[in-house]
């Protein structure tokens, strides 16, 4: 916590019940900044917490989870069966707006793009992130699925992992030279994660966005380097 | 004097009280105003002072002491058929447009038979989009605006002008100040080469890839006003 009365205010109402569009946010200098940081690296803590735990028992969602840290972080310290390298593609190589698609399908193919494919990674990747990352900002939802026109198939919200696999996705590509435009997508689902609360979540969401959170302050704490903002 | 064949269509804003004050000190008024009330509070509505123009006067006050014939629309919505009608019936064929922040205009406004002078505060097409100033702040330490006709597709219509600016000395001032101080620089400018020759030009944007923002995060929102970095340290 800091000793401030500024706090990490966008985090405190359940973002999916309410959406929350980020309109003239005000400014409230670098203690702002102080407080931001302090609630992520919290709940950086709080997942890794749960992740030590998932380690304990295994499944193909930590299975699934652990083979996405893998392919972000040099860290991983434990990396059972492959699903998602073995996963045979479900959308791609379709493009954007040439099929129906599931979100979470999509995602699941972006991985293994960015895992075990990197041409057709470089090649489709940030078409796709693209369409992903603009659904997201102008609703604030990921809906379960999309038509080729990318509107909505139903009202129905997709899953929590949806958030967390397209935030850790985002960062993938952030490092690799991604626009500041993810970063900024990067930071609104983490928000709305960190919103719903962390322990209420399954495993996938939990260490997916344990991935996407570390990922998240590394690239703050580079800009804020790289700006010279001394807080 | 006034412009012949050029209206203008807004609410009250930072934005338009930048507009209307550059319009008045240049003389460049418009022959008509489509003023979008917003309700009761839109009349003593206040911003904080910034040392760029006079803000502290409301809009329609403004438009009101200078004798600009004014239609008033009890409404926030910009696409509302009140309004849709209000514009296919001004007598002008021009509206400097200054409406609802983050308003898209729809089919039936943009067919209406008008064109829509907007300044955006980024330079396109590299910056389209919401919160520019700041994305261009954090990407190259610049700023910049682009006049522009709007059409369908946000920020790329056909483009009058475009400058570059220099980042404000306090940033924390951007959205109430520095951005509507620049934005109504570059529209008198367009105005005023409108007085001398009577046209518009406009040109269609380079086909290359420009990037388009959404609003931005306030984190990266405090990292671009704190930032130490201008154009000339940015590529260090």
């Amino acid at each position: 916590m800091t000793s401030s009365a500024v706090t990490y205010r966008y985090v405190e109402s359940d973002l999916l019940r309410q959406r929350y569009h980020y309109m003239y946010t005000p400014y409230e200098g670098p203690d702002f900044l102080r407080a931001y940081l302090s609630h992520r690296r919290q709940l950086r803590d709080e997942l890794s917490a749960l992740r030590r735990q998932a380690l304990a028992h295994p499944s193909k969602d930590l299975d699934i989870a652990e083979e996405i840290r893998q392919a972000c972080l040099p860290d991983s310290s434990r990396l059972g069966q492959k699903p998602l390298r073995s996963r045979p593609l479900a959308v791609l190589p379709a493009q954007p707006g040439q099929c129906e698609f599931t979100t979470m399908d999509v995602l699941l193919d972006l991985w293994h793009c960015f895992g075990y494919d990197p041409p057709r990674a470089e090649r489709q990747g940030s078409a796709w992130l693209d369409v992903l990352v603009s659904r997201f900002e102008v609703t604030k939802r990921l809906y379960r699925g999309y038509t080729t026109s990318l509107r909505p198939v139903d009202r129905t919200r997709g899953p929590a992992e949806n958030y967390a696999l397209l935030a850790a996705l985002l960062m993938h590509s952030h490092r690799a030279g991604g626009s500041v435009k993810y970063l900024n997508a990067v930071l609104k689902l983490n928000d709305l994660l960190a919103s719903i609360g962390p322990s209420t979540q399954g495993t996938i969401t939990q260490l997916v966005q344990l991935v996407a959170v570390e990922a998240e302050l590394a690239a703050l704490q580079d800009r804020l380097e790289h700006h010279r903002v001394e807080l | 004097m006034i412009l012949p064949g050029v209206g203008l269509i807004a609410t009250d804003s930072s934005r338009t009280r930048a507009y209307l004050a550059a319009m008045l000190d240049r003389e460049l008024l418009p022959a008509c105003a489509i003023f979008l009330s917003e309700g009761q509070t839109a009349t003593t509505r206040s911003f904080p002072p910034v040392p760029y123009f006079d803000n502290s006067v409301a809009a329609l006050e403004t438009i009101r002491a200078a004798g600009i014939p004014c239609e008033v629309i009890e409404t926030d919505d910009v696409n509302s058929p009140e309004v849709v009608d209000a514009v296919r019936n001004s007598p002008v064929d021009v509206l400097v447009y200054s409406g609802p922040g983050g308003a898209i205009l729809r089919q039936d406004m943009l067919n209406a038979g008008k064109r829509f002078l907007h300044v955006h505060p980024g330079l396109l097409p590299s910056f389209r989009g919401s919160t520019t100033m700041y994305y261009s702040l954090l990407v190259d330490g610049s700023c910049g605006a682009s006049a522009l006709f709007l059409d369908a597709d946000i920020d790329a219509g056909p483009v009058l002008a475009t400058r570059a600016y220099p980042p404000p000395d306090d940033r924390s001032t951007i959205d109430h100040g520095y951005d509507p101080y620049i934005r109504s620089d570059l529209l008198v400018q367009v105005l005023e080469e409108y007085r001398q020759t009577g046209t518009f030009s406009a040109l269609a944007q380079p086909d290359e890839p420009g990037e388009t923002y959404y609003i931005m995060h306030p984190v990266l929102r405090h990292l671009a006003i704190l930032s130490n970095r201008t154009s000339e340290t940015v590529g260090e």
